[in-house]
Order: structure tokens, then sequence, then C-alpha cells
């Protein structure tokens, strides 16, 4: 045998100690048992980040964060404005007309056609199709569709609890926030479109 | 290879059956190198422990480079190396160190030669001994050795070990 050879035999031999054999032994059961539990955990942390790393993404588009803009803006100017009484706010003496023949029906379907449109180009970024609920009871919910008419995302601007949820429909995520008074400052929804990756 | 990429597949999905599966197939490897590293049992049980509970805490985004034998034996060598810092000076002091090479004639038994080898590995430098381990005891090649280490084969990997085997002869 040639002296490296021999000497890694030498090694082996001298260090079997400790080598763990094939034999299941009460220290692999306590190595596999932590490190399992680590495993979960760390399943469970990953599975975390990727959900908000989803939401990340849906508030990176350009077509959902200018559509969640627009729709949050709806929220602002209903809590401002306040045009169907729907949140108990003062509306304006033009609008009282409107208003009083509103409360006879207690649920409005509204449509629209939304056209998106950056600064300082005339091609439009997106056209959208809106559909909204209104009801006095409940607040709104306003639906948004896709050029191939299947949902893009839902929004529920509600009464009780005062609050704002975005149901990303084909992502299927959702995000919540507050409907408050702070919201009738237009600064105050662009800066939370702007911020909302943090908040997601 | 193969079926250690698909085991590494299932491990980030979560699978707890498939981290079973890489302990019970690498475990003997990883006492093997920790014990090269280690004179106290508990200490190479510990050393294997952490390096694969750190290995477990990266499910869901743990990215194989090279073999995960290698990667694994590279964990627990860095643990048991610092690990056994304070035993490796202990032993050196209780044992006839490098440069006290007993005569070969007066070796009484397989345990006194074993001792001696074991003593010369403990002298050698922390990382020579952890590429030398990682090799006669992990079965790792040189090129996953340098990998890991991130130096070059030729140059200081297969040098070093060819220095610390000749190092560790008591002939």
């Amino acid at each position: 045998m040639n002296g490296p050879k021999r000497i890694k035999n030498l090694i082996r031999t001298a260090c079997r100690m400790s080598s763990g054999g094939s034999d299941w032994t009460a220290a692999d059961e306590r190595i596999l048992s932590d490190a399992s539990a680590a495993m979960r955990q760390a399943h469970t942390d990953n599975q975390r980040v990727t959900r908000i790393g989803v939401r990340r993404t849906i508030m990176e588009s350009r077509i959902t964060k200018y559509s969640v803009a627009a729709t949050v803006l709806v929220a602002a100017s209903l809590v401002l404005f306040d045009p169907f009484g729907l949140f108990g706010g003062r509306h304006g003496v033009v609008l009282a007309e409107v208003a009083e023949k509103m409360n006879e029906v207690q649920t409005i379907t509204h449509k629209e056609r939304r056209v998106y449109y950056e600064v300082g180009k005339e091609e439009p970024l997106l056209e959208a199709d809106v559909v909204k609920y209104l009801s006095f009871e409940r607040g709104v919910v306003e639906q948004q569709y896709n050029e191939d008419g299947s949902l893009k995302f839902r929004v529920h601007i509600l009464k009780e609890p005062p609050q704002i949820i975005l149901v990303f429909v084909e992502e299927k995520e959702y995000l919540k926030l507050p409907l408050t008074d702070s919201m009738k400052s237009p600064r105050v929804w662009l800066s939370w479109t702007r911020s909302s990756r943090k908040k997601a | 290879m193969l079926e250690d990429r698909r085991l590494i597949a299932r491990f980030n999905a979560g699978d707890t059956e498939a981290l079973r599966r890489i302990y019970e197939k690498y475990k003997s490897d990883l006492f093997r190198v920790a014990g090269g590293l280690l004179h106290d049992s508990a200490a190479v049980e510990d050393a294997v422990h952490d390096a694969f509970v750190a290995f477990a805490s990266q499910a869901g985004q743990f990215e194989l480079k090279g073999s995960l034998k290698g990667y694994l034996a590279s964990c627990v060598a860095n643990r048991a190396r610092n690990a056994g810092r304070q035993d490796r000076r202990r032993s050196m002091q209780d044992s006839p160190g490098p440069g006290q090479p007993p005569d070969s004639s007066e070796l009484a038994s397989d345990a006194e030669l074993h001792a001696m080898v074991r003593a010369a590995l403990a002298g050698l430098a922390p990382e020579q001994r952890q590429a030398i381990v990682l090799h006669v005891l992990g079965s790792l090649p040189f090129r996953e050795i340098a990998r890991q280490t991130g130096e070059s084969v030729n140059t200081v990997t297969r040098a070093d070990i060819g220095r610390g085997l000749r190092g560790c002869d008591p002939y």
C-alpha cells in the first residue's frame, strides 16, 4: 500500500469514534426532530414572504395601481361628498333632490367605461368596463373587467365597518384599508397608493 | 446527484420525508467529518445537529450548488472547527503533538497509533485539517472541497492535503 493510501486508512481507523453508524439512535431522532421543526417553521415563514411578494407584484402593476388609485378616489369622494347619503354625511343642496329620489330605491346599479391615460400620452393605457352596485344599507361594490370580459378586481366600500376591501380576483389576493375622514384629502390616497407596497 | 436534486425539490416544498431521506443518506458522512475534527462525542453530535438544523431552516429557498453531500459536510466541518478550537487546544496538551513524533518502534498498540494520528491531525492548520477530513472522512473529491472552500483545486487543496497527510504519518 502506498504512503497516502496507508495514511488515509490510518486516519479513517483513528477517527472511527463518533462516526454515527447506520443504526438509528436517540441522537438521530433528536437531530431529525429539531430539523423537521425548523423546516416547518421556515416553510411557513417563506410562504408568508411569498404572499407578501405576490401582493407587492400586484401593486407594482401600473394598470392595477391606477385602477386602485381611481377606486380609492371614488371612495374618498364618497366620504367627502357623500352624494347618496350612504355614509351619513351632509350633501350639497344641488344633490339633495337626487338623493331624495335615490332614497326611494335601496340598490342601484351603475355602469361606466373607464379610460386610463398616462400624463403626456395620447394613447390610453387601459380601457375597462366598470359596474357598481350601490346599497344604502351596506355601501358600494365596484367590479372592473378585463377587455375579454373576465373580472379583474372587485372593490367593497363598506359602511360598517368603514373600510375598503380590494379583491384581486386573478391573483386570489386581497387588501384592506380603513375608510376614514382622513381620506377626504386626495393627497392621502395618493400617498397611500405610492406606499402601498410597504403596507401590503 | 439527480436523486439529490429531487430530494431538494421535495424538501423545498416542505416534505419532511425528504428531509429524513437526506439525513439518512448522509448522516454517516457527517458524523465521520465531525468526528475527525472533534474528540468529544457530544460535541460531534452537536456539530451535526446544528449544521443539519441550519440546513433545514432554509427549506423553501435552498439552492443546491455543487453536491449536497459536499455542502452538508462543509457545514458540519465549519461548525466542528469553530466548536473544536478549545477542544483542539486541550487535545494538543494531552497528547503528543506533531512536533514530538514518537519512535514507531515504541508503539505498543493500535490505540496508541491511532492516538498519534489523531494528535497529528489536531496539530495541523485548521484549513488543512478541514480539507483532509472532508477528503478522507467525508469522501469529497478535491474539486468539491475547493468549491465549498472557495479555493483553487491545484494550487491550494491538493497541495494542502498532500502536505497534511505526510504530516499525519507516524512512521
